[in-house]
């Protein structure tokens, strides 16, 4: 059989092997209260018996196999309910889900409400995953910020996907944060053993809102993480999206930003590291759909021994929107034989009046610089994993969040 | 040269000039002051024959021809130059490639013999000695990479060079460190003659320290309230624009 | 008049080369099957070895899919609609010498302005005319014959240098390569072939002039060309085509080999019929240029493209040796409805490999403009450079400018350098220059000379200027 065919009845098998479990559990305790939960997942399973997975012909495709899934991480489901990994404290409100299941208790904060309502986003399916995510949900998470409620403290999500053998967790966050509100979202991805996360993320910003969004994924190498992430802006909204991703088996970020209305700012900073055998695809997509709006992007990667970066950056100014100012850089350091980094920024632009640039490298670091610190009796290892740090230090400098900033600094050093 | 009655003008839309009349002989040197947002840039946009500024009523004629059909080009030919504000980067196109361009349209419009390359060259290295810029500024793009100070020298080599009847210097002197404001006046007064006449469009006294003006106007809500000699603007800078604001009833 | 008015009027201008020849012609009949290509095949006489060639690619062509994943539209093409042969009936029993042309071909070039009298011609420019189907003269071949350089059709060629065409013909760009390509393999007409022997300076330009002419007529031209060690080729390469309501299609491939030292320098002033404003007519482009560098070699391409109502090419360069030199240098303009999916592949195999790419995009009207590009950095070419700009400038609000850059890297030791930026002609600019006493037409045509500058000092001096004013001509009533 061949591989799409393979994987679709796999994903198949999930999704009945979640509907059995709900039957099971059913028998057992009354039903929940209808959610949208139910429908959401009907809907991804009906959609996930039309779709086909992607082969490298597809272009989104073209530098990221699905080679690893065959080993059956769609099929089974992570079922772990307790988990021993730590993940590091941020300050703010903590809250875990393993295994995409929720805590029994949702935490409370002033002026925001936490609700298990699933949110249909099939609209905005990116890809056969999105319906995978939606088929195979245990639970959704949905989280509203009121209008001018300033939160201070940041919402930690701690999102722990584990199992001792292939198998996947899917979770759903819906995150709308109301006109003139300030919020701050940390989702930090944990995990171990060869698990799959099948992670979807929307996030609404409304008019003049101002959101700072974080997206650590720092799981293990061996496990999968297949994420779908989208923002929608009014009016006037500010949002800052931070990504810091480690490469894993396969790893996959799908981004799309809608700049739905005017005045929209969005600043995003990305940085990946694929070493050893890992392999990383970002898929960022900005859509400038309204006038006078201005994105800037930087995402740092670096690739060494035998791991694979991708980064697919596109800037869609729509027509009509006048006054848009895009800006891109993609930086990347290429460390060894046997390691490979492919980019491809592109831009669509179907208006005159604006002002769009990117740039992309990809280079290898300063042997005079690397000399340098060798000369004063730094180690080579050493001197490379300075020089490493302070190629994307440029970016954890900028980051609001100090204590995410030093373990990001922590992170970046031990996984170079 | 200039002479501009009642003009009433509008910006997409919204009137900005409201009745503005101004008389300006050849030889003569008028300083138009006023705060943020009075019109200032606006009277020397409408002037020159910006796209999207429109005389609403009045006139403004120049030599006794009004300029309102004519096109931007055309007032240029006739000897209307204006010094921007914020002039423009034309990546790409040589200063030098642009000033020929220039020259020649204006000079055969005079009914002149445009200067041959070499003679051209020659001249422009001396003005560009003149406003202290260097001469590696000929070949770069217009005002491409050009530090704020660069360009607004680059506009008043540009002035000397084209020699114009009737020069418009839309606040030259703002954001000029006093050593460059020396050598832009320097430039200026150089270019003071009988036969021409020069508008100094600006916010600060400071300039009329160095290019010191017959005239001076302010002006407020479109109109100009008070007019004088050379001592209206040392007036201002000790009382403010503040001491006029009953004058614009 | 307003800014926009003049950019509105500029962009609206007439197609100067859109003429008609009345030549008695002998012309297919639309269609394709194996008969059609037997019947060119023996049309032109060739050897067995060359049929066999032609209808193996016919066989993978059948089995190829048209590609789509272009950044262009267009109704599905009816190749059975297309005749894919014609050449003037004058032509049938080759003449012998300029003086036996038919006088109507030769002023047809002369319109063009290109007179192939070798009296009347810009010295130190070789032409090859080809009209239709067939070449129906090549310049100054016995003086070219004095350094050892052939310059002649590729018709010919198969005959008198089968060994040269055996080897090569086919060794850069196969058969089966594209969908365009193997339809190409398989028809194709005429085209020029050119073999630089080691060591020479070729002394002049060489160049050639395609014209379609007839109604429903396809051009499949071939050019192959073999620059030996250490010599040296400038060739020039010039389309136009008549103005006619129906598309036309050009499917041509072209084949550069730069050996050990060798240098190609090849420049394309492409202004084939680009369709009137509302779309109408117009030539389809689907071209295969590449070109292979061994050791030492260098291979730049530089291409002027305003014509086509689409136009599909990406002229690139398999840097095989060791220090071999790729170029790239486009300026590619639309305007009203023309597409253009245009750019380079860069393949860095050897060590030391270094590529150029400069790509200028012109969008007006309601045109589609792309860049498409590949730097390919494979794992053994150590020390690899590529650096690529590309940029683009919208006039009109109702156009597209696209940029896909495909930045591939598989070496440590290389450095990709990649930029691309998106501006306007700004009503500030036009403003500045129209202050300073500038015709508005002069100051545009100022501005998008500025802009393309970087390309068009890689062209041939009498190109250059030519092309920038095939620029303005262009612009003239265009930008909107």
């Amino acid at each position: 059989m061949m591989l799409p065919d393979t994987l679709k009845e796999q994903a198949l098998a999930g999704a009945a092997l979640l509907d059995k479990e709900l039957q099971e559990q059913a028998k057992q305790q009354s039903p929940h209260a209808s959610n949208g939960l139910s429908a959401v997942r009907d809907a991804g399973r009906v959609a996930l018996a039309e779709q086909v997975f992607p082969d490298k012909k597809v272009e989104q495709w073209k530098y990221t196999s699905l080679l690893a899934l065959q080993n059956g991480h769609l099929k089974a489901l992570a079922d772990k309910t307790s988990s021993t990994v730590s993940a590091p404290d941020f300050g703010g409100v903590t809250l875990t889900i393993i295994n995409g299941r929720l805590p029994a208790l949702l935490p409370e904060i002033d002026g925001v409400t936490f609700s298990q309502e699933a949110v249909d986003q099939s609209a905005q399916a990116e890809s056969v995953f999105s319906h995978y995510n939606a088929a195979t949900l245990r639970a959704a998470l949905t989280i509203k910020v009121a209008k001018g409620t300033h939160v201070a403290e940041p919402l930690h999500l701690i999102i722990i996907s584990e199992s001792d053998s292939p198998a996947s967790a899917a979770v759903r966050l819906h995150i709308e944060a109301a006109d003139n509100s300030t919020f701050t979202v940390i989702e930090h991805y944990v995990g171990s053993g060869p698990t799959l996360c099948s992670s979807t993320t929307s996030l609404y910003a409304g008019a003049n809102s101002n959101v700072q969004h974080y997206r650590l994924q720092s799981e293990t190498p061996e496990s999968l993480h297949i994420g779908e992430l989208s923002i929608h802006q009014q009016r006037d909204s500010r949002v800052a999206s931070y990504q810091l991703m480690q490469a894993n088996t396969l790893r996959r970020n799908n981004v799309r930003v809608w700049m739905n209305e005017s005045g929209a700012d969005l600043v995003m900073r990305g940085v990946f590291i694929a070493r050893n055998k890992t392999h990383v695809d970002n898929q960022i997509c900005i859509e400038h759909a309204a006038p006078h709006c201005t994105s800037d992007q930087i995402f740092k990667g670096i690739a060494g021994e035998s791991g694979k970066a991708v980064f697919n950056g596109r800037i869609h100014i729509h027509p009509g929107a006048k006054g848009s100012d895009a800006k891109l850089s993609n930086k990347n350091l290429l460390l060894s034989n046997g390691a490979e980094i492919d980019s491809k920024p592109e831009l669509e632009i179907y208006n005159d009046d604006v002002k769009c640039a990117h740039g992309t490298t990809v280079g290898q670091m300063d042997s005079q610089q690397q000399f340098y610190l060798q000369s004063r009796g730094i180690s080579a290892e050493a001197a490379k994993r300075m020089l490493g740090v302070g190629f994307i230090n440029e970016l954890l400098m900028a980051l609001p969040n100090e204590r995410v900033a030093e373990w990001a600094r922590d992170w970046l050093s031990a996984s170079l | 040269m200039l002479e501009v009655k009642d003009l009433h003008a509008s910006v997409a839309g919204k009137d900005i000039l409201k009745g503005l009349s101004l008389h300006i002989k050849p030889g003569e040197v008028h300083a138009i002051m006023g705060p943020n947002g009075s019109g200032k840039s606006t009277l020397s946009n409408v002037l020159a024959g910006r796209d999207g500024y429109e005389i609403t009523s009045g006139e403004a004629l120049f030599n006794g021809v009004s300029v309102a059909d004519m096109l931007p080009e055309e007032r240029a030919r006739a000897g209307i130059f204006l010094a921007f504000q914020y002039p423009v980067e034309i990546p790409g196109v040589s200063n030098m490639e642009f000033l020929k361009s220039s020259m020649e349209a204006i000079y055969t419009a005079r009914g002149q013999e445009p200067l041959d390359a070499v003679t051209l060259l020659r001249k422009a290295r001396e003005v560009c000695k003149l406003v202290d810029l260097d001469q590696q500024f000929l070949k770069r793009g217009v005002n491409e990479g050009f530090s704020g100070g660069e360009k607004k020298r680059n506009e008043i080599m540009q002035m000397l060079l084209l020699e114009p009847r009737l020069a418009l210097l839309d606040e030259t002197d703002s954001g000029l460190d006093i050593d460059a404001l020396q050598v832009v006046a320097k430039g200026v007064n150089s270019l003071r003659s009988p036969e021409r006449s020069i508008v100094l469009v600006t916010h600060y006294q400071r300039l009329l320290d160095y290019i010191v003006p017959d005239f001076v106007h302010v002006l407020a809500g479109g109109r100009i309230i008070k007019s004088g000699g050379k001592e209206l603007a040392h007036e201002l800078e000790d009382k403010g624009y503040s001491w006029l604001e009953g004058h614009d009833a | 008049m307003s800014n926009q008015a003049e950019l509105d009027k500029l962009v609206r201008s007439e197609y100067s080369a859109g003429f008609t020849t009345s030549v008695e012609s002998d012309t297919l009949p639309p269609g394709l099957n194996e008969g059609v290509i037997r019947f060119i095949s023996e049309k032109k006489g060739e050897p067995d070895w060359v049929l066999e060639w032609r209808l193996a690619a016919y066989k993978k062509w059948l089995e190829m899919k048209t590609p789509t994943w272009a950044h262009i539209h267009h109704p599905p093409i009816d190749f059975n609609e297309v005749s894919y042969y014609s050449a003037p009936r004058s032509m049938a029993d080759k003449p012998q010498s300029l003086d036996e042309v038919d006088p109507e071909l030769l002023r047809t070039y002369e319109k063009l302005g290109i007179p192939l009298h070798e009296q009347e011609m810009l010295a130190g420019v070789a032409v090859d005319a080809v009209f239709d189907s067939v070449s129906v003269a090549t310049t100054f071949r016995s003086k070219l014959k004095e350094s050892g350089v052939i310059f002649c059709p590729l018709s010919e060629a198969v005959h008198e240098y089968p060994e040269l065409i055996k080897k090569y013909l086919g060794s850069v760009v196969p058969q089966g390569d594209n969908y365009y390509a193997a339809l190409n393999s398989a028809v194709f007409s005429d085209g020029s072939f050119v073999y630089i022997p080691k060591g020479v300076r070729c002394p002049m330009e060489l160049s050639t002039y395609f014209r379609i002419n007839e109604a429903k007529t396809g051009q499949f031209e071939r050019t192959l060309i073999i620059a030996d060690e250490g010599s040296h080729v400038s060739y020039l390469e010039g389309c136009t085509a008549p103005q006619r309501d129906e598309n036309q299609l050009h499917a041509a491939v072209v084949e550069l080999i730069a050996l050990p030292g060798a240098t190609i320098k090849y420049s394309t002033v492409q202004n084939w019929y680009p369709g009137d404003a509302e779309g109408r007519g117009g030539i389809y482009n689907f071209v295969t240029k590449r070109g292979v560098c061994h050791d030492n070699a260098k291979i730049s391409w530089t291409q002027v493209e305003t014509g086509s109502a689409i136009t599909w090419k990406y002229p690139s360069v398999i840097l095989r040796g060791d220090n071999s030199i790729g170029e790239f240098y486009s300026v590619a303009l639309t305007r009203n409805r023309q597409q253009a999916d245009t750019g380079t592949k860069m393949i860095h195999l050897g060590k030391n490999t270094k590529s150029t790419i400069i790509s200028k995009g012109i969008s007006a009207g309601r045109s589609e403009n792309a860049y498409r590009g590949l730097v390919r950095i494979s794992p053994r070419a150590e020390n690899a450079r590529n650096f690529t700009q590309c940029d683009s400038l919208l006039i009109g609000d109702q156009c597209g400018a696209h940029t896909f850059p495909y930045i591939e890297s598989r070496n440590p030791s290389a450095t990709l350098e990649h930029e691309a930026t998106t501006s306007k002609v700004s009503d500030d600019q036009l403003f500045l220059c129209r202050q300073r006493g500038i015709d508005p037409e002069k100051a545009v045509s100022m501005i998008v000379n500025g802009f393309c500058k970087e390309v068009f000092k890689e062209l041939p001096m009498e190109f250059a200027v030519e092309a920038g004013k095939l620029l303005e001509v262009s612009l003239e009533g265009s930008v909107g």
